[in-house]
């Protein structure tokens, strides 16, 4: 079990070089019949992303993000043994298994937003900065983001930040193509209305 | 999975100033310590751990299980019943050998040049216990 901390280089270089060729589900297959290297791989493509999902979806907690991300890879760990093969990809599963974490947090800490709450977007407060770098955009999206119902949040999270196809969005969601659609449209109309009066503050209109 | 996709093009004044914040946030998306790194790592190999243990434990189970004397053992109800079942052999074994001479007649009684039913007697004989009595 200690071959996962790569301290033996040659034999992690040979099978860093293999896992990059397999697939999640074949690395996650690897790791249920007890390939260290496998699992280190794998944890190399998922942690990264679902720990910005989760940031994202919890409102730029990064704390509780890290413990949701190590509490959806633990889940992963434990179904390894029992994966069906073809029947869901790794990504999808880790996203769905994610955002139910991330939605149990926000309901027992009264943050969530569910969808009939979704009312009109309040008013963009007046800024005072004339230029701003890609990080204060970075965070006022994280601000406006965080205003949003928590499945638009989600479907606009993966659609746009995450790179996500919308069937695959639409197989995390329970929901069709077309409801992704709509709901990340509705999203996105509300993003820009919240951020529609920081433009100029970040560097948008001059 | 999937990159960027063509669909997420602006098409409106509205999109082009979100896709300037999605191509922020996307450019500073957190990336995992060594600390979270090591703790989902830990985590996964506390799980091959107890697979591997728990695999070992059924392996070894199963094996006491299937054996003669343990089958054996279960149809009877387990060691208490085996010592039961010990107990009552040593008392037929005594019986045996302590048999008392009137109970003898019982093997007499069929003897190969018997003619008819002969009387049985199964018990002692009363006389020896009125004696006593």
């Amino acid at each position: 079990m200690t071959s996962a901390t790569s301290k033996d280089a040659p034999a992690d270089t040979q099978s860093d070089a293999q896992s990059d060729a397999q697939s999640d589900e074949a690395l996650l297959l690897a790791y249920g019949a007890g390939d260290a290297a496998a699992a280190q791989a794998l944890a190399d493509r998922m942690v990264p992303r679902i720990l910005g999902f989760a940031t994202r979806m919890l409102g730029g907690d990064r704390a509780e993000a890290e413990d949701v991300a190590q509490d959806a890879m633990l889940r992963l760990w434990r179904i390894a043994p029992d994966w069906r093969v073809g029947e869901a990809k790794v990504t999808t599963w880790l996203y769905r298994v994610t955002s139910n974490l991330c939605t149990d947090r926000l309901r027992k800490s009264g943050r969530a937003k569910p969808l009939d709450d979704a009312g009109e977007p309040a008013d963009p407060s007046p800024g005072v900065v004339a230029a701003l770098e890609d990080g204060d955009r970075a965070r006022a999206l994280q601000e406006a983001l965080a205003t949003l119902p928590d499945r638009q949040r989600q479907a606009v999270v993966m659609r746009h930040l995450d790179g996500c196809s919308n069937p695959e969005i639409a197989e995390t969601m329970d929901m069709s193509v077309e409801a992704v659609e709509s709901l990340t449209a509705r999203g996105k109309r509300a993003l820009a209305a919240q951020l529609a009066g920081r433009r100029a503050e970040l560097g948008f209109e001059r | 999975m999937s990159g960027h996709k063509n669909n997420t093009t602006p098409t409106s004044p509205d999109d082009a100033g979100l896709e300037a914040f999605f191509a922020a946030g996307r450019a500073d998306a957190p990336a995992p310590g060594p600390d979270l790194m090591a703790r989902v790592m830990a985590d996964a190999m506390a799980e091959t751990d107890t697979r591997a243990l728990y695999a070992g434990e059924r392996r070894h189970s199963g094996r006491g299980h299937t054996g003669l004397l343990a089958s054996a053992l279960a149809a009877i109800g387990g060691w208490p019943s085996a010592a039961a079942l010990a107990s009552v052999a040593a008392a037929g074994v005594w019986i045996g050998a302590a048999v008392p001479d009137a109970v003898g007649t019982l093997a007499f009684g069929w003897s190969a040049d018997a003619t008819e039913y002969d009387y049985v007697e199964l018990l002692p004989d009363l006389n020896a216990l009125d004696a006593e009595g």
